[in-house]
Order: C-alpha cells, then sequence, then structure tokens
C-alpha cells in the first residue's frame, strides 16, 4: 500500500493545513479578536492563547465533539 | 487591518479580494514588505475564513517567498505595521532569503499499539505499563522517520499529535515524491503501518527559528 492519497487523507490534510494556519506563522503583537454571534472576544498575547483545537483539548479534557 | 504575510519588498500585492472583502496593499520598509487589508473589524477564525487566508497566502507564495502571519492576526493601523517592519524587517528579510525556494510537507505516521495484547489487564499499574510501552514506540518511530525525512528536508519540527507521530519537513517542493517514496519504504517494513504526506505549503513551522522552537 502506497503513502495515503484517499478522500480520508484529504480530510487528514485539511485538519493538518488548518492546524498550521492558526498554530504555526509569524507571531506579530497584534490583537486576535474572535468573534461569536457578533460579541468581540479581544485575547491579548496571541501565543498563549491561539492554539490548534486538540492541544486546548488536552489540556483541559474536553471531547471532540462539541455542540452548537 | 488584518496582515497575510511577509514578502520581500519588490513584492507585489496580489489583485485579490482579501477576506474582508477589500484589496489586499503592501506596506514597505527597504527590504520587506507586509501584506494586508483593511477590515472595519477582525475576521473569524473560523474554517472558511482561514481558507480563505490560507489560499491568498498560497497565492502570495507562489510568487514570492512568504512568510505567513499566523490566523487571524489584527493590528490597529498602518502604523503600527511599519512600527512593526522597523523593528524585525532584517530577520524577516534574512529567512527569506533562507526559505527561498522552499515548503512545508507534514506527515503523519500510525503504526499498530505495541501494548495492545495487554490492554484488557486491570489495575494502575498495568495502565502504566502499557503507556510507557506506547511512549517509548512514539519516541523510537519518531526519530526514525525523522533520520529517514532528513535525507530530503532541509529542516524537520516535530509537530503535536494525538496519535502516532506528526512531522514538518521544509523542503523544495520538487521533494515531495522523494519523500513519499520514503514514506512508502517506512509503510512497508511493517504491517499496520499508515503514513499520509499532506503540502507542499508555505512554510507555517519554518518562518522563524525562534518563534517555530518556542510554538
Amino acid at each position: 500500500m502506497s503513502v495515503s492519497t484517499t478522500t480520508a487523507s484529504s480530510d487528514v490534510a485539511l485538519i493538518d493545513l488548518l492546524d498550521r494556519v492558526i498554530g504555526g506563522g509569524v507571531v506579530v503583537s497584534g490583537d486576535i479578536v474572535i468573534g461569536i454571534a457578533d460579541v468581540d472576544l479581544i485575547y491579548l498575547g496571541l501565543r498563549l492563547v491561539l492554539a490548534p483545537a486538540h492541544e486546548v483539548e488536552d489540556s483541559v479534557g474536553l471531547t471532540r465533539r462539541r455542540s452548537k | 487591518m488584518l496582515l497575510y504575510a511577509v514578502v520581500p519588498a519588490e513584492a507585489e500585492a496580489p489583485a485579490l479580494a482579501g477576506v474582508c472583502g477589500r484589496e489586499l496593499e503592501a506596506v514597505r520598509d527597504s527590504e520587506v514588505a507586509l501584506v494586508a487589508e483593511e477590515c472595519e473589524r477582525a475576521p473569524e477564525a473560523s474554517r472558511p475564513m482561514a481558507l480563505r487566508y490560507y489560499k491568498i497566502v498560497d497565492h502570495l507564495s507562489r510568487s514570492a517567498t512568504a512568510l505567513p502571519v499566523r490566523f487571524p492576526t489584527v493590528v490597529g493601523d498602518r502604523d503600527e505595521i511599519v512600527q512593526e517592519l522597523a523593528r524585525r524587517a532584517p530577520r524577516w528579510r534574512r529567512r527569506l532569503d533562507e526559505l527561498d525556494g522552499l515548503a512545508e510537507l507534514v506527515l503523519r505516521a500510525s503504526w499498530p499499539d505495541p501494548a495492545a495484547a495487554d490492554a484488557g489487564q486491570p489495575g494502575g499499574s498495568a495502565y502504566l505499563r502499557r503507556r510507557a510501552a506506547q511512549v517509548h514506540a512514539t519516541e523510537q518511530v519518531a526519530d526514525d522517520l525523522e533520520r529517514r525525512a532528513r535525507q530530503v528536508c532541509r529542516d524537520v519540527r516535530r509537530l503535536p499529535a494525538i496519535a502516532g507521530v506528526r512531522l514538518a519537513c521544509l523542503a523544495p517542493r520538487t521533494a515531495e515524491s522523494e519523500l513519499r517514496r520514503l514514506l512508502d519504504e517506512w509503510q512497508q517494513e511493517d504491517a499496520g503501518r499508515e503514513a499520509t504526506l499532506a503540502g507542499p505549503w508555505p512554510p507555517f513551522s519554518f518562518v522563524d527559528q525562534q518563534e517555530a522552537a518556542a510554538s
């Protein structure tokens, strides 16, 4: 079997991409604003707050499925 | 203003609408430029927005070396960008030169649980033995894969993973097929091994030596 190129692996690739988009990249000392239902939650010190979901879930013991 | 990427000073902002629907602009220093977009409010950190941001950064990286900025990063105005450029332009310029022609690939690997046969044994000490075996196996696989990956990758970083191993590889875009061949070899050496390769992408995990090591 060769290195995976299936639909499932496409999903994994998308997860990895999103993980890198919000977990990698240059950290500039700006603000990160996460809006939920038109309410802005403003975070300072983005290195401390913005992390891929699995890291946060691991650290606080959340399940991987959330209800809206 | 929403920040996208650091690019060489001579690079142009692409004629694309940004995440907020506005034109992109390049705020320049003598050495580098920061591509940004005027946004009335910060975009939400959702999957569709992150993908729109990514498409722009990917477009930028195909015409010039780009250091993507972590999404979503917003600064108050152009003056803040100018200040940031004044402070960090020489370091960014050096990193742009170092990353010229290189991209990021992410490989994932999983394998059968070495302690699966003991999974039914009750008790805390049995659990700890299973966990120790799993951690040991993970370290061994990570070391092995990193050694193999370094045959084609200029740099390798270990990424957090819930299970298995995840490595970010910095390599020329043309190295993808060679890396895939190395992973095929690893996969075929033992039953139950699985590997996936994603990318090439702009070098999100390698933008800055100090930042990457700390993140």
